[in-house]
């Protein structure tokens, strides 16, 4: 069986079975593009009237992947940029667990050598061949999905509490393959250009804090600290006291490292863990003074401040955001690379649920036998054994999908079972 | 009960970009065939006197026209924007951008806070919640990205409370921003401003500027940076050597480039000044120089900072003259001879 081809026919039952396309509003005003399955070339500067339109022509062309413009045009199909007309665009974060260090990487990415086909496990030449021309394959698995999540329930809670956005302006779209997109549709952002798009994308990552300017903060080199934040400050002065507090708490001998981002001295950690109780009393209570924090060195203190930051701080791939002129993945539409859909999801899904649980599309009870040169261990919910040892494996339907759509290269034949 | 603001005809002649002082100017219906009668004359030397200001940077209290008809005063605003967007020299127009819009930070220093606020949510139509207390003022958060003066240190985002939709601000960065309001609002509106026709009156004007301007455009063009201090003194010979190539027009390496750039900025030079020192570049070009002296200057980009090269890079690069004793960097002889000069560290020259 050809692995595309079957790839290609999935896609082609679920595109003609009405599945639930969610169309951007003014999906007149909306450039969208497409990528085939017969090569890798955007098709680009194309607009569709209406809803139906836009199903029809999935349907007729089954794309493996399908995008929209994050931005409003006034001729979305104009052939360049500068004549489509540029009217606003929402304000968009994309969650990539692949910018986020999780270290259950190990257990599925892998490096695939370009000249020889080699597998590597490490990053810098083929361990085959020698040759530098290799090409990291990443997974996700439910370790990963989890950590874009908390990553996404942050930000949410910075654009309602900071930014003032009502949950209804907020749309929480899982990408379909390694984490969520968070876009927002608000009149007073629609126009905002790259230098102000920036400025909130700083925001929510913490990025450029700086404890001589932030309010509630004093802690100069010489002279006596002072801290007038607490945990009930607003914006990130009490996001900071909030994730310290939570530090403190969990800190011990053998997370510390894990859990502080930058480096304390020894004797400060254990004066810290000594008097744990007072700590959170006095940040529970800061009206009679926080007489414990203050007495730690400016460094440490200023150490602690810094991985509270990195504490509560949200990762996010920065292009997305910035450039006003994005396409992004359509919900509702399949990812040509995990055969997941794209999926628009509720709050309550987020917090509640995996998308393991409503992304999964060839859900059938199908099983596939698949040979492969190297396997990746853990993917998505599924470990995958190769009990034999003999390089053949049985996987279901979505797990062969999401092999052949990552990694086609790695996949020398597949049957059904 | 809120004590109400008055806004006064005084009021709409200072800041004549808000929507009371605009609307104003509209029911006077003042066309620019007016501008041949006395009335008009009136109009057009005030005008005119408004840009060779600018051009002259009289201190404010000397160029406040004395006992002047108000409305002719509010007139003369419109006027020189038609009298600049004629003589379409962009470096005019921000010159005079800035010279106005300085101005009236001056004026509304003078003002009390409600009225600040007046003028911002009623003359621009800014929300702007305000309270009592120190940071007692909050402003929605897209018109504060929206005229932001930097993008570094107290003023970037991230170092602000923000909470509900507000950013906190103080009374002094209200009226930054709304200096930055007015000075876009003039750049804007010299872009903007076409006329059907020139009567005679208007164009002699316009000469007249345009002669003025370019009798003084060259001082514009040199440094003006090094006025208060004597550069020969202060600044390091691998840097004095790059200024005098450059005064003399010769083509300098990117690397020289870098590191003049980036030394100008770092002892507290504006965009606008060190995009002035490469005026007399044979390639010189002041979108591509503004770009990147903006990113050297950590307002694009990655929003780094950069800083001078040390004097081990500079003689690599062959941009170091003289071997400076115990100095390791171009800044490091900067802040010492400032320091002794001068007792402190780090004066702003």
């Amino acid at each position: 069986m050809d692995p595309k081809k079957l790839m290609f026919n999935c896609f082609k039952r679920y595109y003609r079975k009405n599945p639930d396309i969610v169309v951007p509003n003014n999906i007149k005003q909306r450039e969208f593009g497409f990528i085939l399955f017969i090569n890798d070339e955007m098709i680009r500067h194309t607009a569709f009237p209406s809803r139906e339109e836009l199903v029809k022509y999935l349907k007729e062309k089954v794309p493996r992947h399908a995008y929209y413009s994050t931005a409003y045009y006034v001729d979305p199909s104009a052939p360049d940029m500068a004549s489509k007309g540029w009217l606003g665009a929402d304000l968009v974060f994309d969650i990539d667990v692949d910018h986020i260090p999780t270290d259950c990487k190990a257990d599925h990415d892998f490096y695939l050598c370009q000249d020889c086909g080699g597998i590597s496990i490490s990053g810098e030449q083929c361990s085959v061949c020698g040759s530098s021309r290799i090409k990291k394959v990443t997974w996700v698995c439910e370790r990963c999905l989890d950590v874009a999540r908390e990553h996404a329930l942050r930000l949410i809670d910075i654009l309602i509490s900071d930014f003032g956005f009502s949950s209804n302006e907020i749309e929480i779209v899982f990408s379909g393959h390694r984490g969520y997109h968070i876009h927002v549709q608000n009149k007073d952002i629609l126009e905002l250009g790259q230098d102000g798009r920036r400025e909130i994308l700083d925001y929510v990552r913490g990025e450029g804090i700086d404890f001589r300017f932030l309010p509630g903060f004093n802690i100069p080199r010489k002279g006596s600290k002072s801290i007038s934040a607490s945990i009930d400050s607003r914006g990130w002065p009490g996001r900071i006291m909030r994730s310290l507090y939570n530090i403190i708490l969990n800190l011990n001998e053998n997370n510390f490292h894990e859990i502080l981002s930058r480096e304390i001295e020894r004797d400060d950690l254990e004066y810290i863990l000594e008097n744990r109780s007072f700590f959170l009393e006095e940040l529970e209570n800061p009206d009679k003074g926080y007489v414990n924090l203050l007495k730690l060195r400016r460094k440490t203190l200023l150490a602690l401040l810094e991985s509270a930051v990195d504490f509560s701080k949200v990762i996010v791939d920065e292009k997305v955001t910035i450039d006003t002129k994005r396409l992004i993945r359509l919900p509702g539409s399949l990812h040509g690379k995990t055969g997941m859909a794209v999926r628009k999801i509720l709050f309550s899904d987020l917090e509640n649920k995996s998308p393991v649980d409503y992304a999964i599309v060839f859900a059938e009870n199908e099983y596939f036998k698949i040979k492969a040169k190297f396997f990746p261990r853990h993917i998505l919910d599924f470990k995958i054994e190769d009990k034999k040892g003999n390089g053949y494996i049985v996987v279901p339907k979505y797990i062969a999908i999401y092999l052949i759509g990552n990694a086609s290269e790695i996949v020398e034949a597949i049957e059904v079972i | 009960m809120e004590e109400t603001v008055i806004f006064t005809l005084e009021d709409k002649f200072k800041y004549p970009f808000t929507a009371q002082a605009r609307d104003h100017i509209r029911k006077l219906n003042f066309s620019i065939d007016d501008l041949a009668l006395p009335i008009g004359r009136t109009v057009l030397s005030l005008a005119k006197k408004r840009i060779l200001d600018a051009i002259r940077r009289e201190p404010f209290a000397k160029a406040e026209p004395k006992d002047i008809d108000l409305e002719i005063g509010l007139l003369s605003f419109p006027t020189s924007i038609i009298i600049l967007a004629q003589v379409s020299d962009e470096r005019l127009v921000r010159v005079f951008a800035i010279y106005e819009s300085k101005k009236v930070r001056n004026f509304l220093e003078e003002e009390n806070t409600r009225k600040i606020v007046y003028i911002a949510r009623n003359g621009l139509g800014w929300d702007i919640r305000s309270g009592s207390r120190k940071f007692n003022l909050a402003i929605r958060f897209h018109y504060y990205l929206t005229y932001q003066p930097e993008y570094l240190g107290s003023w970037k985002l991230v170092n602000k409370v923000l909470h509900d939709g507000y950013v906190l601000i103080t009374r002094h960065e209200l009226i930054r921003l709304i200096e930055e309001f007015s000075k876009r609002y003039i750049i804007k509106a010299c872009n903007e401003a076409r006329i059907s026709r020139l009567p005679e009156s208007l164009s002699i004007a316009i000469e007249e500027i345009s002669r003025e301007w370019a009798s003084v455009r060259a001082k514009y063009e040199l440094p003006k940076i090094l006025s208060r201090v004597d550069e020969n003194e202060v600044y390091p010979p691998c840097i004095i050597n790059l200024l005098n190539l450059v005064r003399r027009g010769e083509n300098i390496p990117h690397s020289g480039r870098f590191a003049l750039a980036t030394f100008m900025l770092n002892i507290g030079k504006s965009v606008d000044e060190v995009i002035d020192l490469f005026r007399t570049m044979p390639d010189f070009d002041e979108n591509k120089t503004r770009y990147q002296v903006e990113h050297l200057a950590g307002l694009r980009g990655s929003r780094i900072k950069y800083s001078t090269f040390k004097c081990l890079n500079m003689k690599s690069l062959g941009l170091c003259v003289k071997d400076c004793k115990d100095i390791k960097h171009p800044l490091q002889y900067f802040y010492r001879k400032i320091g002794r000069k001068y007792g402190s560290k780090k004066t702003n020259v």
